[in-house]
Order: C-alpha cells, then structure tokens, then sequence
C-alpha cells in the first residue's frame, strides 16, 4: 500500500477544469500498478463546483471499485460553506464518506443536482426533470424552451455515456445554478473508453482520427458517430452547438485531448495543451447563461430537414 | 380493427430522453398500427423530447413502415414548435440516409 495525499486547493470547477485533471493524474498513474492508501486533504478548498465535484467524485470511485485505492483520512475544508455545500452536494456520501448530513435532500429551494450516478434510463429522466426542477425554483420566469433545452442537452451527452463509454462508473452527473449571475453548471463524467478508442474502431473515422484531440473535436460535429447508423451521433454536437448559440462555455476533455469554448468562442486546439495529463475517460461540462436565447429549434433547423425529404412526412392531425 | 387510435405518450413522462424508451414506444405504436388504419401519436403533455429519443421512435418507425405507409397512418397531435423542428429532422435524415444506402448496392 502506496501512501498518497491528495491536495484539492483553492477552487475547482469549470473554469479551471484542466487543473482537475492535472491533479488527479498521479494519483491515476500510481493506481495502475499499485494500491493506494489516500488522504484526502480539502482542507484549503474555497471552491468545489459541478465540474470539479463530478470529475473527483468519478476518478476516486472508479480507482476505489478497481480496489485501488482506500480512502484513509478525510481533512475536511476549513471554510464551512464550502464544507456544508459539499455534504449537501452528496459528495461525500458518494464516495463512503461518513460525514453527518442535516438537509432535507428533496428541498425544492436547493439551487443544485446532488451527485448522481445515473446509471439507466429512469436515472436520466429523474435527472433531467430534477435539472428542471431547480431551474424553475431559481428562476420563475425562464421560459419552457430553456429549460426543455437544457434537459435535452444533459440527457444527449448521458445517452453517450450509456452508449459508448463502458464507463465503470456510468455517468456521475450534478449541477449547480449560480442565481447571481443567472448562470447554471452542469458536468458530466465517466471514467470509460473515452472518444479516440471509440472514434478509432469506426473505419470512416479512423484515418481522420490521429489523436484524441482530432477525435473530441469530430465527435462534435453533426452525425458523427462511432457507430455504422449515420443517423445517431448527435448528443454532443447539439450539447456543443447549444453552448456556442448561448455564448455559453463548454470544457471536454476525452484521454489527453480537450475541447474548451469559452462565451461561445472555441480555443485553439495548441492551447488547450494539458501538459500530457491524461483523464481515464470523458469529462463533459457546460456553463449556460440563463438570460441568452438558449434553443434547440435553432439548433434542429440549422441540421435540417433536408430539402425534398421531408414532404409532409409530419402530418398534424387533421391535414 | 379500428378505424383510428390514439397513442398518447405522455404517460411515458413529461420528458422523453433515451433511445431505449423511444425503442419501447415505438414498440407500441407499431402495435396500435398493426390494429388500427390510423394511429395519431398525441404529444400533449410532454414537455421535451431528446433527438436520441426522436430518431429511435419516430425515425425508426418510419423505417419499419417506410415511407409510404407511414404517410398514409401516422399522424401527430400536440407537438410544440421543438418537436415539430425535431420530428422533421430525424424523419428526413432516415429518409435521406435510406436513398444514400439504396444508391450503395452494388448493381
């Protein structure tokens, strides 16, 4: 047994979500060769927000199921907001930690989606309709549109995970609306195949597949996908699309590969470099802006239908 | 047989997500229109419906029907703007990638 601190300082979330992956990268290393006896030290945490609390939620799990790693001592966040967030967030109790837990989990004023493995389809509607939830708590007067866009754009990127990940930890899914700025997170993280091994088994893709930051950015692309079904392979093309039509940020890292938009702009690919850290799967988050149009029509009309095909296929009732 | 049935598929949830229950719902359609000479699939009542959801039921059951038995059968009932945009899409896509397949085969 490998004696390893693992130090979560300052603050973790979507904009710094690179780091995240920097951080955990040893501690992924160790483990695949041997057994890790951690401590995990919160202790100079100010921050742990939906990207952040996902990825090492999912990381440690997924090392604590290979039965490589053993969560020994818990040093808690000195600052105690952060530590009531965390609990209330289900961090701790996801991972087997004993740490008391005062709230009431159903409180419909809760401005967040606990930590959730969603694991099948029931775990995919009670999530997107908890998504739904919050926002009409927080936010009364956003309109259906938004928030059946925002469900559909979770839901998009979990069936990915379902489909193509083989994730050990299906997908660890939570979420977060920061009222203040009317902005909502939402991450979601597997510890599966990841996009390049999926993208490269595709004999249409692989010649266009050289690295896993080649393969991120064609798995947003419309109709992409792994599999022969050309019509499927469109839960992160319309979850990115969503998130440039909103000037929102979208962070995707996949193995060594990462995609970042940033108020609607892509990163160029030479500077979402990550120093060779590797993530053992696919992190997916998302920053919207809750007071921009945020529409999947748009995104629909801008796909198609493609012209001559689709003579009253659709026919309302009584046409 | 009847002349007419609705299938109203709310009662599968106000959000419809994932292509295993667009598998089950179509399921069900086919069904109604194995008893029925018209089957309107009602969407009131539904609040979102996912493209992965869209294109397993409603593009897979245009190409379980085809093209021209789905045209005469099927009919919709309370879709919102969303779902109509959605509907056309999946629907033309399965179409269009049916003709690219067909063009395919070897003569």
């Amino acid at each position: 047994l490998i004696p390893f601190v693992l130090e979560l300082t300052s603050s973790f979330g979507i904009k710094n979500a690179d780091r995240i992956i920097r951080v955990l990268y040893p501690l992924f290393e160790i483990c695949k060769t041997d057994t890790v006896d951690l401590v995990l030290d919160m202790s100079s945490l100010s921050g742990f927000y939906p990207t952040g609390m996902a990825a090492v939620s999912a990381g440690l799990m997924h090392l604590k199921r290979q039965n490589r790693l053993n969560i020994v001592d818990l040093k808690q966040p000195e600052t105690s907001n952060v530590h009531d967030y965390i609990t209330r967030m289900g961090f701790y109790r996801h991972l087997d930690l004993e740490v008391e837990y005062r709230w009431n989990k159903r409180d419909s004023t809760g401005r967040f989606v606990e930590i959730a493995e969603v694991v099948d389809d029931d775990g995919v509607a009670t999530t997107s309709e908890e998504l739904g939830s919050i926002i009409e708590a927080n936010f009364p007067t956003i309109s259906k549109r938004v928030r059946s866009s925002l469900k559909i754009a979770l839901a998009e990127v979990v069936e990915n995970v379902f489909y193509h990940a083989g994730s050990p930890v299906n997908a660890i899914v939570c979420a977060q609306v920061v009222q203040r700025r009317r902005e909502i997170e939402i991450a979601i993280v597997d510890c599966g195949r990841g996009i390049y091994s999926n993208m490269v088994n595709s004999p249409i893709h692989k010649p266009h597949c050289s690295n896993s930051n080649q393969a991120i950015r064609l798995a947003t692309q419309c109709y992409i996908t792994s599999t022969a079904q050309s019509h499927r392979g469109m839960g992160l093309y319309i979850a990115s699309e969503l998130t440039r039509r909103n000037n929102g940020s979208l962070f995707l890292a996949s193995d060594d590969g990462i995609l970042k938009i940033i108020n609607g702009h892509e990163i160029p690919e030479h500077m979402c470099y990550n120093d060779g850290c590797i993530w053992p799967g696919t992190i997916v988050s998302f920053l919207f802006d809750l007071d921009r149009e945020l529409s999947t029509v748009d995104v629909y009309n801008s796909m198609g239908p493609y012209p001559g095909e689709d003579d009253m296929i659709i026919q309302s009732e009584g046409e | 047989m009847n002349t007419q049935v609705v299938v109203q598929i709310s009662r599968h949830g106000a959000f419809l997500g994932t292509r295993a229950l667009g598998v089950k719902v179509r399921d069900e359609i086919v069904k109604a229109c194995m008893d029925s000479e018209r089957v309107t699939i009602d969407f009131n009542g539904v609040d979102a419906v996912s493209h992965s959801f869209a294109d397993e039921c409603i593009g897979g059951l245009l190409t379980e029907l085809g093209a021209q038995v789905f045209k005469e059968m099927i009919r919709f009932k309370g879709m919102s703007e969303e779902t109509n945009s959605l509907l056309r899409l999946v629907t033309s896509r399965r179409i269009q990638t049916a003709k690219m397949a067909q063009q395919e085969q070897p003569v």
